[in-house]
């Protein structure tokens, strides 16, 4: 898979760092920036909004988002992404592609598995968002017609960890 | 001991389409029915009731349960009028009243024709031939209100000779007839006609039949205003030979 | 395009009629349609116990209205406790109220909106740009129809009834995309992107609908392909739901279920892209919004709560299934029938909010063929709810008070002359012996051609009328059987 990111933004997830993509990134030399919410976040918004004000957004380096998740459904081919403190969703809802990491435990069946206590969706431990992903972002708006990614990634990769 | 049926011929039927009605006696004689019609049979009151008329509806309901309250078998060769007794009556009356008990007797015998015959007398062969392709219209009534996507199909496929051949989208679209509909909101039901018969002609049946005179009436006077080929029959008509091959229809 | 949003639901036959005549139109109803039935039945076939799953739904959402009352208050206190607030707004106006004060309290210019019908319920859009803020719909089909002054005419693809070409020109017009005629339909979605990106990123304020809510965690559910919701509902420092009352299930857990069926009957998707679950304000560190309302909408939905044989349409997840299945919805488009909601479930719905005597061909503005109610996730009855409102139809027109339009005359003297005949069989049979004459002497081969009387003049306009029987069924068998049967009644 070859998706050219130019710029990578990642979770403060423990698969992430377990794969060493911030030291990786730095030594490709390639932007990286952490979705903590933190100064670096706040510059790289910036710097998108500038863009978008400049009706720029398709010259803009593409950016792809590496996140872990709480879960996932293997019926449906969804993961669960839950916010917490450096696990931002605006940042991965912004970039143009979205990698997710996971390993084969957290892979439940069918959507009733997140439900239960200790999983992605427990009633008790609900954070402000809960997001299932289910392939990239799409639209059949015009004409019924099929079209990938219109304002979230458009495309979308879930890499089970052996 | 033969099972005694008394014939809901339904208005339709009684005024218009005579023989259907025969072609329901026949076979239901045939099959070892015994077949009495009660005279004094007027409408279960559908018109009125699809239109809001509920007053108008209820008065001659309670005509209908009266007319029928001996029977010991009820059969009509319509499944929308038959689910009119078996599903609509109930919201015409009090629950709990007597007219509502009386409703509740009389529509576990009522029957519509093919579900009569196919799960009540336990037959799906009787002994019809016809030379020809056939398509088979889903009314509407009878697949939703009552449930039946398999006895008329179930008595076509044995009909010696025929070929069923399918419509598109013959259990998702209906022909737009819809009793009242049909004239209060004519266009509408002429642009649900249409795509029917295009999809008719195009299956290449030969005729086409369905277990409801509305339909019939409907799709029949469709065909033969666009001069098709296709002709429109009751599905008693083709299980009693009544209706003749193509060829000799030329 | 009608500028006007007044609701037009008294003309649905000249809506329609208009909507026939259209040959663009009726092309992009024809193509959608088909897309989404198949669709659906691809994903509905997946799963074996989807019947089985219909009838959860419809417990579930039965057991909310049962119950509604008192979940709304739990709803309430769960919202509280995880830091948001709760706004309850009786009407429209009280609603609209609601958002643009929070909007004035906290300073916001620039708001950014994620699809929701019950918005397009009482015109948020216009109340918030009369009272100066600047607002955007991101959902795509949304944001044409805004750019386009125009209304939405399906529930879940509000843009359903344009064209590609049509789209391409809005966009010329509107945003100067001199491109975008010849950019095809990605291209027409990458200025989409690029346009609305600024409004994400500059708005103060988020507003979205909800699918659903649970009453237990004080969550609201939204479901979504585009990734505006999440972004509406994250970006913004400020959230607000407008929620119709009608949304409550009783548990959390209740989602799994609820969103089984929402997809698949939506859009025939297992689940759609994103299903974003709400619950309160975020917390330390985590990114979200400072502030989360949510406006409890009733604006006549306690109306319909007390109508026992409609209150049941309260059910509906506006999935939309019942408009891509309707045969009439599919042929006269949504926007004939007035309002924000289109088909089956517009029929029921609309005259209940609207008022009988602002919509009262909607509910005659169906065959009775029940396609809806197959469909339906939550087994709405919507054919006997129909019949239910013709039924209210008539008895209004005949209520002194002459609020309601009258019936017309030849109607109500056909059924009441059918009343009186129709117990008296030897009057029906002479009345109709009469009517077959008559009939029988416009007919040449068994067929009426054309006919000038009242109503049959339209039958006979497209179709030929069969001729009745010179003698009935049942004098036909007197004659012949009319012995045999004096016997066995002996
Ligand atoms: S009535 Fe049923 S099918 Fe129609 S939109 Fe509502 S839930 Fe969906």
């Amino acid at each position: 898979m070859r998706w050219d990111a130019q710029g990578v933004v990642y979770s403060l997830d423990p698969l992430v760092q377990e794969l060493g993509v911030p030291e990786w990134l730095k030594g490709e030399g390639v932007p990286g920036q952490v979705l903590d919410g933190g100064e670096g976040e706040r510059v790289w918004r910036a710097e998108l909004a500038a863009a978008a004000a400049a009706q720029r957004e398709p010259n803009v380096p593409w950016h792809m988002a590496v996140i872990g998740c709480a879960g996932a459904i293997a019926e449906t081919g969804s993961i669960a992404h839950l916010t917490a403190p450096g696990h931002g969703r605006g940042g991965w809802l912004l970039c143009r592609a979205q990698v997710v990491l996971l390993t084969a435990e957290q892979i439940v069946s069918d959507l009733d598995g997140l439900f239960v206590g200790g999983g992605a969706l427990d009633r008790n431990a609900l954070p402000r968002a809960v997001t299932l992903v289910t392939g990239p972002s799409r639209t059949a708006d015009i004409e019924q017609t099929l079209t990938i990614g219109v304002h979230g990634p458009g495309k979308f990769a879930a890499v089970v960890m052996g | 001991m033969p099972r005694k049926v008394s014939l809901f011929v339904t208005c339709l039927a009684d005024q218009v389409m005579t023989q259907a009605a025969w072609a329901a006696v026949e076979l239901l004689e045939k099959l070892g029915c015994q077949v009495e019609v009660p005279m004094g049979q007027t409408c279960c009151g559908q018109p009125a009731f699809n239109s809001g008329y509920r007053n108008e509806a209820r008065e001659v309901a309670r005509h209908w349960l009266e007319t029928f309250k001996h029977a010991q078998y009820i059969v009509s060769p319509s499944g929308s009028c038959t689910s009119m007794v078996k599903v609509f009556y109930k919201d015409l009356f009090e629950p709990g009243s007597p007219e509502a008990r009386e409703i509740a007797r009389l529509a576990a015998r009522t029957y519509e024709l093919t579900q009569f015959i196919v799960w009540e007398l336990g037959r799906t062969d009787v002994g019809a031939r016809y030379r020809g392709k056939v398509a088979y219209h889903a009314s509407c009534h009878l697949l939703r209100e009552l449930g039946e996507r398999h006895a008329p199909r179930g008595l076509l496929e044995r009909v010696q000779g025929a070929e069923l051949v399918s419509i598109k989208d013959s259990e998702t679209v209906c022909c737009g007839f819809g009793g009242t509909f049909s004239v209060k909101m004519a266009d509408l039901s002429a642009a649900m006609l249409d795509e029917k018969l295009a999809a008719l002609e195009a299956s290449g049946a030969d005729c086409v039949v369905a277990c409801d005179a509305g339909c019939l009436l409907h799709i029949g006077g469709g065909l033969t205003r666009r001069g098709s080929r296709v002709r429109a029959f009751h599905i008693a008509e083709l299980l009693t030979g009544r209706v003749p091959a193509p060829d000799a229809h030329v | 395009m009608s500028a006007s949003h007044e609701p037009t639901s008294h003309t649905f036959e000249a809506n329609a009629r208009e909507a026939l005549a259209n040959a663009r139109l009726q092309k992009a109803l024809g193509a959608a349609s088909g897309r989404f039935v198949s669709h659906r039945a691809s994903a509905v076939a997946e799963r074996p116990d989807f019947e089985e799953l219909r009838r959860c739904g419809h417990a579930i959402k039965q057991e909310a209205l049962d119950r509604l009352p008192q979940l709304l208050e739990q709803f309430e206190e769960h919202v509280v406790a995880r830091g948001g607030r709760v706004h309850w707004a009786r009407d429209a106006e009280e609603a609209n109220q609601h958002v643009i004060r929070i909007a004035k309290n906290e300073n916001v210019k620039r708001i950014v909106k994620s699809k929701s019908m019950a918005t397009e319920e009482i015109h948020l859009n216009h109340a918030l740009e009369a009272a100066g803020f600047e607002v955007v719909e991101t959902d795509l089909g949304e944001f044409i129809i805004q750019l386009d002054k125009d209304i939405p005419s399906h529930i879940i693809a509000p843009a359903v009834h344009l064209t590609k070409e049509q789209v391409s020109e809005i966009f010329e017009r509107e945003l100067r995309e001199t491109n975008a005629p010849g950019a095809g339909i990605p291209g027409l979605n990458a200025i989409a992107r690029r346009t609305l990106r600024k409004s994400f990123l500059s708005a103060e304020m988020g507003i979205s609908g909800a699918n659903f809510a649970a009453a237990d965690s004080g969550s609201i559910v939204i479901v979504e392909n585009e990734g505006n919701a999440g972004l509406c509902s994250t970006l913004p420092r400020i959230h607000v739901a407008v929620v119709g009352i009608e949304k409550l299930v009783p548990r959390f857990d209740d989602l799994a279920v609820m969103l089984k069926l929402l997809g698949r009957s939506a859009t025939g998707q297992r689940l759609t892209s994103y299903t974003n679950f709400i619950t309160g304000i975020a917390g330390d560190g985590e990114e979200g919004p400072e502030q989360f309302h949510v406006i409890l909408l009733d604006n006549g939905r306690s109306k319909i709560y007390d109508d026992d044989h409609l209150w049941g349409s309260l059910r509906c997840i506006r999935c939309g299934a019942c408009l891509n299945a309707c045969p009439v919805y599919k042929r006269a488009g949504g926007h004939a029938y007035g309002w924000v909601y289109q088909g089956p479930i517009g029929a029921v719905i609309t005259p209940q909010y609207l008022g009988l005597e602002r919509a009262p061909a909607l509910p005659y503005a169906s065959s009775l063929c029940g396609a809806c109610f197959e469909v339906c996730p939550v087994k709405i009855e919507i054919p006997h709810m129909l019949l239910e409102l013709r039924s209210q139809v008539v008895e209004a027109s005949t209520e002194a008070s002459g609020a309601a339009p009258k019936r017309p005359f030849f109607e109500s003297l056909s059924f009441g002359a059918f009343a009186f005949l129709g117990r008296r069989p030897k009057l029906w049979d002479f009345a109709t012996r009469l009517g077959r004459w008559l009939l029988r002497a416009r007919s040449s081969d068994g067929q009426i051609p054309a006919l000038s009387l009242p109503l049959l003049n339209r039958w006979t306009a497209r179709r030929d009328l069969r001729a009745p029987a010179r003698e009935t069924f049942r004098e036909e068998w007197a004659r012949r059987r009319g012995r045999a049967d004096a016997e066995a009644d002996a």
